[in-house]
C-alpha cells in the first residue's frame, strides 16, 4: 500500500477522529467504573477507633485510592481493547497502514488517559463535598479537605502518568494476543507466576515494581520511570503489529 | 472480596465498551462525559467556596492534655485548685442538703475518681459540686467538648457520681491526601498525623464544697482529699 498521494497528517487526523467516534464507549465505561468506585468509597477507606469506657471515638478516613485503582484497571483494559477485532477490522475501510493505525491508537489512548486522569483527580475531590453533605452524624476533621491548587494539579498529572503506563502495558498485551492467540494463555499464566516469585522474602515482582514507582519522591524521576517503558512498549507493539497480515 | 471487585470492574468495562455505543449514540456519550466533567469541576470548586464546619488537628493538643492531666493529679495531691491552666470546668451543680453526713457513692464506675472536698463556712443547707476535666485527645483532635458531663444526684444524704450513661459514640471523618501524591507532598511520613494513634482520655477532678459541720465519707473506689484552705 502506498501513501504517496495522501497527506499523513490528514490520514492520522481522520483515523484519530474515527477512533474518538468508534471507541467512545471507553468513556462510558470510565464513568461507570468511577461512579462504582465512588459508591464503594462512600463507606470509607479505613477506620481508626478507640474505646473510652462507655463510648467509642472513631475516625473514618476517606480517600480516592479506590477510584484511582479502578481507573488503573480501566486504563489497562482500554489498552487491550483497542486491539479488539471489531475495532481493528473497521479501520480497513480507511486507506491506511499499520504504522498510522498504531499511531492513531496511541493518540487515542493518550487522549483517553488524559480524560481518565482529569476525572480521577476531580472525582477524588468532588466526592469530598458529596460525602460532607451526606455525613450528618460525623464531624469533619479539616486538614486535607480542600487541597492546594498545586496538589490538585499534581494529583491529575500523576494519575495521567500512571494511566499512560498501564494502557501502554495493556496495548502491548493486546498486540501480543493479536500476533498469536497463544499469548492469551501465556500472559495470564505469567501474571500468576510473577505473583508467587520471591514472595516469601517480600521481594515479589509486583511488590518490587510497586515500591519502585510508589516510593519515588522526585516527580521528574517518576516521569522518566514511566516514560521509559512507554517508549519501549509502544514502538515494540507497532513493530510487532507491522509484521501481521492484513485483517489478521 | 478484592478479587470479586476487580472482576466486576473488568466485566463492566468490557460490557460497556463493547455495547454502550450500540445503545447510546456517540454524541450523547460525549454530552454525558462533558456533564460528568462539569459536575466534578463544580463539586471541586465548591470545596474552596462553601464553608465547611469542622475542627483542625492540633499537634500540641496531646502535650497539652498530658500536662493538664498531670496538673489535675498535682492539684488533688496538694489539695489546691491551682495551676489548672488547660483544665476546664465541665459542669457545676448546687444541691440542697440539710443533713450532717454526706456519703459519696458511684454508678457506672470506671477509672479513677479524684475528689477534693472543701469545707465552707459560708455554705449552709446545700453542697456545691464542680467537675473539672483535662482535654481528651485522639490523633491530634481535641474532642473534650463532645464528651458529655457526668451525672450527679443527691438522695437521702448520698451523693451519687455517675459516668456518662447517655454518652453517644463520637464519630469523625477525615479526607486523606491522594496516596499517589503523598510521597511528593509529604515525603517525611513519620510526622504524618495519620500514622499517629495517640490518644489521651480526659482526667476528671471533682471539687465538692460542703457546709463546715458536714462529715464526708466515700466508697473505697474514690481517691478523696481535703482542700488546703489558707
Amino acid at each position: 500500500m502506498y501513501l504517496s498521494g495522501i497527506n499523513r497528517w490528514s490520514l492520522f487526523k481522520n483515523l484519530y477522529i474515527y477512533k474518538l467516534y468508534a471507541l467512545s464507549s471507553v468513556f462510558t465505561s470510565l464513568m461507570i467504573v468511577q461512579l462504582l468506585a465512588i459508591v464503594f468509597s462512600l463507606g470509607g477507606s479505613s477506620r481508626v477507633s478507640m474505646g473510652h469506657g462507655s463510648f467509642v471515638v472513631s475516625i473514618e478516613n476517606y480517600s480516592n485510592t479506590l477510584i484511582f485503582l479502578f481507573t488503573i484497571v480501566w486504563a489497562l483494559f482500554i489498552g487491550i481493547s483497542v486491539n479488539f477485532k471489531p475495532h481493528r477490522n473497521a479501520e480497513f475501510s480507511f486507506v491506511t497502514n499499520r504504522l498510522m493505525m498504531n499511531v492513531s491508537n496511541i493518540a487515542f489512548l493518550l487522549t483517553a488517559n488524559v480524560v481518565g486522569g482529569v476525572t480521577t483527580g476531580l472525582t477524588g475531590y468532588g466526592m469530598r463535598m458529596f460525602i460532607y453533605w451526606i455525613s450528618v452524624d460525623k464531624e469533619l476533621i479539616l486538614g486535607h479537605t480542600a487541597p492546594t491548587v498545586y496538589e490538585l494539579f499534581l494529583s491529575i498529572f500523576v494519575a495521567i502518568l500512571y494511566l499512560c503506563l498501564f494502557s501502554a502495558i495493556g496495548y502491548f498485551a493486546g498486540t501480543l494476543v493479536q500476533l498469536h492467540p497463544i499469548w492469551g494463555l501465556i500472559l495470564p499464566g505469567m501474571l500468576i507466576g510473577l505473583l508467587f516469585i520471591d514472595v516469601g522474602q517480600g521481594r515479589g515482582f509486583f511488590v518490587t515494581m510497586f515500591q519502585f514507582y510508589s516510593q519515588e519522591s522526585s516527580l521528574a524521576v517518576l516521569f522518566l520511570k514511566i516514560l521509559a517503558p512507554i517508549l519501549v512498549l509502544y514502538p515494540i507493539s507497532t513493530v510487532f503489529s507491522d509484521r501481521m497480515e492484513v485483517r489478521r | 472480596m478484592n478479587m470479586i471487585i476487580i472482576v466486576a470492574i473488568i466485566f463492566i468495562a468490557i460490557v460497556t465498551s463493547l455495547f454502550a455505543r450500540k445503545i447510546i449514540h456517540t454524541r450523547f456519550i460525549y454530552t454525558i462525559l462533558l456533564s460528568y466533567l462539569v459536575i466534578l469541576i463544580v463539586l471541586t470548586a465548591a470545596l474552596y467556596v462553601v464553608p465547611m464546619n469542622g475542627r483542625e488537628p492540633d499537634p500540641e493538643a496531646f502535650t497539652r492534655a498530658e500536662r493538664a492531666s498531670n496538673a489535675i493529679y498535682h492539684a488533688f495531691s496538694e489539695g489546691k485548685l491551682t495551676g489548672l491552666d488547660d483544665v476546664t470546668v465541665k459542669k457545676n451543680w448546687k444541691l440542697s442538703h440539710d443533713g450532717d453526713v454526706l456519703h459519696i457513692t458511684s454508678k457506672n464506675h470506671s477509672g479513677d475518681y479524684w475528689i477534693l472536698v472543701e469545707r465552707s463556712p459560708q455554705l449552709d443547707g446545700a453542697i456545691e459540686v464542680s467537675y473539672y476535666n483535662s482535654p481528651a485527645v485522639f490523633r491530634q483532635i481535641d474532642y473534650t467538648d463532645l464528651v458529655a458531663p457526668p451525672e450527679v444526684t443527691l438522695e437521702n444524704g448520698s451523693l451519687t457520681l455517675s459516668n456518662r450513661s447517655q454518652q453517644k459514640d463520637i464519630r469523625f471523618m477525615e479526607f486523606q491526601r491522594d496516596a499517589y501524591i503523598e510521597v511528593f507532598v509529604n515525603p517525611d511520613k513519620e510526622n504524618n498525623r495519620s500514622n499517629s494513634f495517640s490518644m489521651i482520655h480526659n482526667s476528671g477532678l471533682w471539687h465538692i464544697v460542703v457546709p463546715e459541720r458536714t462529715r464526708v465519707s466515700a466508697n473505697l473506689e474514690f481517691n478523696l482529699n481535703w482542700m488546703n484552705t489558707p
